[in-house]
């Protein structure tokens, strides 16, 4: 067997995963630590401040990164709920319920950002423009999913049921990001671009990327953090777990 | 809250951003790392209390 699908078999073992998020976790915590640090430097302190918004532009190190996640989180959710309904693996139930909190962590952070963002460049906290509403649904759908999920006595027929939910939402994540093309919107179109040339200047892009990473690896530590703790809880009459905690003692 | 924040112009905006992140972020990492230092506590302290037993 080729050893990236063995080695992905093996994650799929409770002990396993357990050992294998207790090792890493630091790793991604400290790194993303690190990078948040250098990229809010770059970004608050040596970026120039913007020709037309002026020093508010600096928002944009937290608010672009978080609103990125918040669409990247509910893919990863979606597809750890598909697979969860599929193939009913318990890790997987655990990863998808583990996701919804920081991705609706991350879709509150760039709504409240853009809202602090809007008033001194807009003129107003908040209008009902297409990328705010698509947005505030997404907020919506990892409520609910959190919800549906916590309805139900059991964990894993909870987690079944919310993953419906989650593939169902699927459709707002190219609707939030294609809005600005679809629709004529208030908020600005795309300025980073992956094909051609990003519409903004080196010295402002650079930590944004950093920021970018940085969330990333955010993303990685949280779920660890999260989907560790739910598994000792879940498997806590088992001797593995009692025997992670005493070694970790 | 919405007057101090425009009484401070941009840099205003800006902290209350960082401020709301903080916040935010502390919110989503301290509930698991709670609920796992419960049950490492919980899980130890059985595990001593086992080991008494069978000492004594």
């Amino acid at each position: 067997m080729n050893p990236v699908w063995r080695w992905f078999h093996q994650l799929g073992s409770p002990p396993y995963f357990y050992r294998f998020a207790t090792r890493w976790m630091p790793w991604f915590g400290i790194s993303a630590l690190l990078l948040t640090v250098i990229g809010m430097y770059l970004g608050f302190v040596e970026a120039p401040a913007d020709y037309l918004q002026g020093d508010s532009f600096r928002i944009m190190y937290i608010h672009v990164p978080a609103a990125w996640m918040s669409m990247f989180i509910y893919g990863v959710m979606a597809l750890n709920g598909a697979i969860a309904l599929i193939w009913r693996i318990k890790l997987s139930e655990l990863l998808f319920l583990s996701c919804a909190p920081i991705g609706a962590m991350f879709t509150a952070i760039t709504l409240i950002t853009g809202m602090f963002w809007g008033k001194p460049t807009w003129g107003a906290y908040w209008v009902w423009d297409a990328r705010l509403t698509s947005e505030l649904v997404l907020l919506f759908l990892y409520f609910g999913v959190i919800g549906l999920a916590s309805a139900y006595d059991d964990l894993r027929q909870g987690a079944r049921a919310a993953a419906v939910l989650a593939l169902v939402g699927v459709v707002n994540v190219p609707i939030i990001h294609f809005s600005v093309k679809w629709w004529n919107t208030l908020h600005q179109g795309e300025t980073v671009r992956i094909m051609g040339k990003s519409s903004i200047d080196s010295s402002m892009l650079w930590p944004l990327l950093i920021m970018a990473l940085a969330t990333k690896l955010y993303f990685v530590f949280a779920l660890l953090l999260r989907t560790r703790s739910a598994l000792a809880e879940q498997e806590r009459g088992k001797q593995w777990v009692r025997e992670a905690m005493v070694e970790a003692a | 809250m919405l007057a101090f924040l425009e009484a401070h112009g941009h840099w205003g905006y800006i902290y209350a951003s960082l401020a709301v992140t903080v916040v935010l972020v502390l919110a989503d990492l301290l509930p698991p790392w709670l609920r796992q230092r419960k049950l490492q506590n919980d899980l130890r302290a059985r595990a001593r209390r086992e080991q008494h037993r069978s000492e004594s």
